[in-house]
């Protein structure tokens, strides 16, 4: 009996430094990944206007590394802009007239916000019909982090953040390859 | 075949066949002309069409949002994958795996996630594209050529229309 | 937030209205098909991992329906059937010939007759023409040959059309 609960305690213990272990992991790449200097903390973004993102992706630089791997043969120069690549996080919001003063009050502040903390405004347009904003971080001569916002009223509102060493020409040209109409992908 | 060798029952177990377009040349023909002859038949295709209109009416019903929001709270204080039924055997699973120096070696995504990855990444994508388009469209060709092209460092400025830093 | 995790969530918005109107449909109770669906969907959590893209819907049908077979075994086990709001109408036998019958009144009735028939005429019914599924969805669904789905789909529909009143020899 002795032995049996001694065995069961150790058992227990070595369970919770592997369940702790396991359940840390991705607290720790999430703090990794926020002292990044091409980071974007874009606020709440689980709703705009009473409305949950229509896209919500969040791809983090082991699982980019994984996605680089696999286009390697087949797609080097895909495989090269995604190799050095940390993180790609992106909120899509379907919005209405009613939500569209939300999200430019929303992108105002991440704009001050990174104008603030020294990001380079490479785009920053207003339309009647559609603004686009990116901004760029460069640490050390190399774009570090890449912040898009993007409304289109009466259609999306677009929240991105890239982090890791950009080459914004390799990306854009990668890019353009998958200029599919957005309007599938919802 | 005549369809007078056809008993009734035989044109009834076909009226919804007939009304999708699924009987072939021969019985079709065969139900056509029975039908420029029975009332009651042509009545019951009516009514299959009307049933079928009706059934593609009917309004798709919403999932109120308490569920989902539910399933997030109970889902999310669990990893994926994960089942009480199975956590015992993979814990067993997983010490086994300690003990002969498996965890050295860091596991790679499934086939599936792997998959799902290259579709957020190529949408991600396209929607990075789509920004440097609209800028194009709305700011001038030159953003459409060099789209994000040109680095920070070499002097991107705002195109003439920019009205301010905020939008 | 982990991949899965932004896949789950995804999942959950694209397939919860389509499962929740198929349970509704299956059950005729809004409140069961709300429960059917939170644990179908946990279930999805558990596995995820091991389902492609194009999989996760048939898959959400499937185990959707089965759950819903399953419910409706034991409440005929328990003898307690109880219709609730989806088809709360009267289940007195109408009078009205279908043709002139509103359309409010037809799909009330129309309800009730899918309520009243038996599986997998119901399932097919419901998956076919409420849920727009595919002949081959379905038979992934119910694990019958594409054949079948569209015999039994017509064996289905005539059920509805003879309880509706237009005939009476089945």
């Amino acid at each position: 009996m002795k032995a049996n609960t001694k065995l069961t305690a150790t058992l227990t213990l070595v369970m919770t430094v592997l369940l702790c272990g396991i359940l840390a992991t991705p607290a720790l790449a999430d703090d990794r990944l926020k002292s990044q200097p091409g980071y974007v903390d874009f606020g709440d973004l689980t709703e705009l206007g009473g409305a949950e993102p229509s896209v919500e992706i969040s791809l983090g630089g082991a699982m980019l590394g994984f996605v680089s791997a696999a286009a390697r043969d087949a797609e080097p120069e895909l495989a090269d802009a995604l190799g050095k690549l940390r993180s790609i996080r992106i909120s899509v919001f379907e919005i209405g007239p009613e939500s569209m003063d939300e999200a430019r009050v929303r992108a105002d502040s991440v704009s001050r916000k990174l104008e603030a903390d020294d990001w380079e405004p490479a785009v920053v347009v207003r339309s009647a019909d559609t603004s686009v904003r990116m901004y760029m971080k460069t640490v050390g001569g190399k774009v570090a982090g890449m912040a898009v916002m993007m409304i289109e009223p009466g259609s999306d509102a677009v929240f991105m953040n890239i982090v890791g060493e950009i080459d914004p020409a390799q990306l854009g040209q990668v890019a353009s390859q998958f200029g599919v109409d957005i309007t599938d992908l919802n | 075949m005549m369809s007078k060798e056809k008993p009734q029952n035989w044109f009834d177990q076909r009226v919804e066949a007939y009304v999708d377009g699924d009987l072939d040349s021969s019985e079709r023909a065969l139900f056509e002309a029975r039908l420029q002859l029975d009332d009651s038949l042509r009545r019951e295709v009516d009514q299959a069409r009307l049933i079928q209109g009706a059934l593609r009416d009917m309004p798709s019903l919403q999932c109120p949002s308490d569920v989902r929001k539910r399933v997030l709270e109970i889902t999310g204080s669990r990893p994926v994958g994960f089942s009480w039924g199975w956590a015992g055997a993979a814990c067993a699973v997983l010490v086994a795996a300690i003990a002969v120096g498996l965890m050295r070696t860091p596991a790679g995504p499934s086939e599936a996630e792997l998959a799902q990855a290259r579709a957020d990444m190529e949408t991600a994508l396209a929607y990075l594209n789509r920004a440097g388009q609209m800028a194009g469209r709305e700011a001038g060709q030159q953003w459409i050529e060099s789209g994000i092209a040109r680095p920070v460092s070499a002097g991107l400025r705002r195109p003439p229309e920019v009205e301010g830093d905020a939008i | 937030m982990g991949v899965m995790s932004l896949r789950f969530r995804r999942a959950i918005r694209q397939h919860q209205n389509r499962l929740f109107s198929l349970a509704c449909n299956m059950l005729g109770s809004s409140a069961e098909a709300e429960d059917v669906v939170q644990d179908v969907l946990i279930k999805l959590w558990e596995h995820l991992p091991d389902l492609s893209a194009d999989h996760v819907r048939p898959w959400l049908l499937r185990v959707t329906r089965n759950a819903c077979v399953d419910l409706l075994r034991r409440r005929r086990y328990q003898q307690a059937f109880v219709a609730e709001a989806v088809n709360s109408g009267p289940r007195a036998v109408e009078t009205t010939p279908m043709m002139e019958l509103s359309n409010s009144e037809l799909g009330s009735r129309l309800k009730q007759a899918i309520q009243d028939l038996d599986e997998p005429f119901r399932s097919l019914v419901i998956l076919r023409e409420l849920e727009d599924c595919s002949y081959k969805e379905i038979a992934e669904v119910l694990e019958l040959s594409d054949q079948q789905v569209r015999v039994y789909l017509h064996r289905a529909r005539r059920k509805l059309r003879h309880a509706l009143g237009s005939n009476d020899d089945e």
